[in-house]
């Protein structure tokens, strides 16, 4: 009896032992839940910029938000970001720059789409007018009297793609490229296709010989990305070779695809942004290579020119971003660069 | 020594103990209170702040539609009512504002930044309206219009940028409150858990006290019930816990029982002393007693003994000068049993000294009885230096002849025979006289000495009686069955001395 009770005495004492350190434990947890709310600012930034985003999925998008952040918390800036999508708030881009400019900030960020024309324009004059300093990356050929341009050379870009859809098809046979456009991207009249188209052309003429006529897709659904597409052009064009593709999520549902239909090895994808997911494919020889427009480095100089541009320190009006043409052969020296 | 023992005790002392316990009980059910209460109070005041600031933005946009009626109704009905109400409305408006923007002075989150920019987009459609209502005040329809929509549109700006906020605040709100909801529900469940525990455990330590305290207590009551019952060899209480109070009190209690019983065993002791001290002063009473009852009696037999010693001399001198040898021996042994006799009966004799004395009294009754009576003796060699009370044999003698043999016509044989059998030396005068009665041999070894006047009638020439020489020989040698009687009636009495032999009594040191 006695040993009976001493059990369950010492029973009593383990099951407060461990509901005291289980309390501390939780009590610390809910505490730190409290004090979790790490101020995304001092408290006192230096400035008030609102970032301007569309299709912030994208992993385009998600590196140059990643690049304005960083480069907010080094200079002491406050970001408001607003991913701008007219189906969910009902306000567009030049919506937000009208309030940036109404809310007395000191400077936008736009990832800019001419899709809405003069209003965007308008907007970002009127901000510009009242004092703001407005950067804007993207398409670079927006009529407006933004302060400074940040981003990659359309027509640039289309020369590097079109280099690297003849690397990809380089052998004995004639090339046969899609090109796969977002379906984001507007027709033959925007600036921006048609500045690319011209980059790629312009380069697929020193190729001549070997490339032959180009088809040009565009995605359906910006949900499903370009598997549907792909699956087409390969049943429907068995003669292409080398598809291109204009951001990630297109390039990785191209890859899908080729892989399902087993044309891996006849079939080669050329993309467009990078990811883990990319190099890994990259590395695995599913996709030959792929474009890297460096949102990070984007989103990062933009906040550097808005700084420079507030506080009147020379710098051009357009800041080019260098592209970078990532392949299985150059994918360490990448990621070392990178790292 | 005792002062620094309950000095030590005290660090294990019940007051202790009991008072760990409440501090450790009231400690931890504090600490359970107060981290649920902490955690509660928090909670509540994270939720208390989410809805005053949802109650402040919704306030804020009542006085902002407040505004915009009034900005209408005054661009459309042109009515001073209206344009007094659009002020004091834009002010009342200005007030919350300016109290809500002094609540945000620095900007941490990404919500502080949209409420920083509702307020300002506040000022803005201030000013825009105020635009409108002096486009309006100057008839400029064109102007007022355009100011109206644009403040309309900053409105529309204001509401979607407070949903905005809400709805951040509702996700952060939501993640945070799922987290902190989920870890306060295991803060609960640990801290009921560990309160059950704490009753129980209490329960125990309270049993387990009770019991300690009170387990001593009732083994103390039964020994002291043992104690007031006079049994002191009860066993020691034992008290198992530490130097607590129960053990000092135990151990005093069985201090004090031992204590007590070695008093008690000393009275005892000193009362037996004080008894036996009191026999040995009654026994010399009773011993002075008798010798001078004896010395008493022997001197109212003696007619001036010294007279007679010298006359008897005298006797002897002159039997001698007549030739009468006989004569002159029997008065050589009366003179000798007389000088024997008067000496002091307190003395100390060896049985040497008796057994002479005996061989002339019984010359003494040969020539009184002639052939009618014989001695006989049979004395053990080692035995005559036995120590004895004088005159004992004597008188035993002189029973048997007067009581035993001169009753008998035919006469008879006296033997006084001494021997040492097993360190107990048994000293006999045997005769084959008449014999007594076994009621007589009785009365003799217990009555008293009030009988001895009967005894001095039958002619004792030493006037002492058997009872006196019963007496003096226990007293002597401190026995009482000294004594032993055997008799046929008609044929024979025996009167037996038992004397146990040890060193003192047997040519050792003196008695």
């Amino acid at each position: 009896m006695k040993t009976l009770v001493k059990i369950a005495f010492v029973i009593l004492v383990l099951i407060s032992i461990v509901a005291i350190v289980a309390s501390i434990y939780f009590y610390n947890a809910v505490n730190q839940k409290f004090q979790s709310d790490v101020p995304n600012f001092g408290g006192d930034p230096k400035y008030h910029f609102s970032l301007i985003l569309t299709d912030t999925d994208s992993t385009y998008i998600s590196q140059i938000k990643k690049g304005v952040y960083d480069a907010a918390a080094k200079y002491n800036v406050a970001i408001e970001f607003h991913e701008s999508d007219f189906s969910k708030d009902g306000l567009l881009n030049s919506d937000y720059i009208n309030i940036a400019r109404l809310a007395k900030l000191d400077g936008v960020i736009v990832n800019s789409s001419n899709n809405e024309g003069a209003n965007l324009i308008t907007s970002i004059n009127e901000a510009i007018a009242s004092g703001m300093v407005v950067s804007v990356t993207g398409y670079k050929d927006i009529q407006s009297s933004r302060n400074v341009y940040v981003g990659t050379s359309q027509f640039s870009y289309g020369q590097k793609a079109a280099e690297l859809v003849y690397e990809a098809g380089n052998g004995p046979n004639l090339i046969y490229p899609a090109i796969i456009f977002p379906s984001s991207y507007q027709d033959e009249t925007d600036n921006n296709t048609n500045l690319f188209e011209l980059g790629f052309k312009s380069m697929a003429k020193s190729f001549s010989e070997r490339f032959q006529d180009f088809l040009y897709e565009k995605t359906n659904s910006k949900l499903l990305g370009a598997e549907d597409i792909t699956l087409n052009i390969l049943k429907e064009n068995p003669e292409v070779n080398v598809i291109f593709c204009m951001n990630a999520k297109d390039t990785i549902a191209a890859a899908q695809a080729v892989v399902d239909r087993y044309r891996v090895g006849s079939v080669f994808i050329v993309g467009t942004d990078v990811n883990d997911e990319i190099l890994d494919y990259i590395d695995k020889g599913i996709i030959y290579g792929v474009i890297d427009r460096n949102g990070y480095l984007i989103g990062q100089s933009s906040i550097e020119a808005l700084i420079n541009q507030i506080e009147g320190t020379m710098q051009s009006s357009y800041k080019d971003i260098d592209i970078k043409q990532v392949t299985k052969s150059n994918i360490s020296d990448y990621l070392e660069q990178e790292n | 020594m005792k002062i620094i023992k309950l000095g030590k005790s005290f660090l294990n002392s019940i007051r202790k103990k009991l008072v760990i316990v409440f501090l450790v009980t009231t400690l931890l059910t504090s600490m359970v209170s107060v981290l649920i209460l902490s955690s509660s109070i928090k909670f509540i005041s994270q939720i208390e702040s989410m809805f005053n600031e949802n109650v402040s933005l919704g306030y804020f946009i009542q006085a902002l539609e407040e505004v915009d009626s009034n900005v209408s109704l005054y661009l459309t009905n042109d009515d001073s009512d209206a344009l007094m109400a659009f002020y004091i409305s834009k002010d009342y408006l200005e007030l919350m504002t300016d109290d809500m923007a002094a609540e945000k002075t620095q900007l941490f989150f990404e919500e502080d930044l949209l409420f920083k920019d509702i307020i300002t987009l506040e000022d803005a459609y201030l000013v825009k309206a105020q635009e409108a209502v002096e486009a309006k005040q100057n008839r400029d329809a064109e102007i007022y219009i355009s100011k109206y929509e644009q403040a309309n549109e900053v409105i529309l700006y204001i509401k979607n940028y407070i949903n905005k906020l809400n709805l951040k605040r509702f996700d952060n709100n939501t993640g945070q409150y799922l987290i902190i909801s989920g870890n306060i529900n295991n803060l609960i469940t640990a801290n009921i858990i560990l309160i059950i525990a704490i009753v129980f455990l209490n329960v125990f330590v309270v049993f387990f006290i009770t019991y300690s305290m009170t387990n001593p207590i009732i083994k103390l009551a039964h020994s002291a019930e043992e104690i007031s019952k006079g049994n002191f060899s009860a066993e020691d209480v034992v008290v198992t816990s530490n130097d607590d109070e129960l053990k000092v009190m135990a151990d005093a209690f069985n201090a004090m029982k031992h204590s007590i019983k070695e008093y008690i065993e000393e009275l005892y002791d000193k009362a037996e002393t004080e008894s036996k001290l009191m026999d040995e002063q009654m026994r010399n009473l009773k011993m002075q007693s008798l010798l001078n009852n004896a010395e008493l009696k022997s001197l109212q037999s003696q007619i001036n003994p010294h007279f007679l010693f010298n006359t008897l001399n005298a006797g002897v001198q002159l039997a001698i000068m007549e030739g009468a040898d006989r004569t002159s021996e029997f008065m050589e042994d009366v003179a000798m049993i007389f000088r024997y006799n008067v000496q002091s009966l307190d003395r100390v004799v060896t049985l040497r000294e008796e057994i002479e004395v005996l061989k002339s009294y019984s010359n003494l009754f040969k020539v009184r009885y002639g052939d009618r009576m014989s001695f006989e003796f049979d004395i053990a060699d080692d035995c005559l230096e036995l120590k004895m009370p004088p005159l004992v044999i004597q008188p035993l003698v002189e029973n048997a002849a007067i009581h035993g043999i001169d009753q008998k016509e035919s006469g008879g044989t006296i033997k006084v025979k001494v021997e040492k059998i097993d360190n107990i030396i048994y000293l006999s005068v045997e005769d084959d006289g008449i014999g007594m009665d076994s009621e007589v041999i009785k009365g003799i070894l217990n009555e008293d000495l009030i009988n001895e006047k009967t005894e001095k009638k039958s002619g004792h020439t030493t006037g002492i009686g058997t009872h006196n020489v019963i007496h003096r020989l226990r007293l002597f040698y401190q026995n009482e069955d000294v004594m032993r009687i055997e008799s046929i009636k008609g044929k024979m009495t025996r009167f037996t001395i038992v004397i146990p032999v040890n060193e003192d009594i047997l040519g050792g040191k003196d008695v």
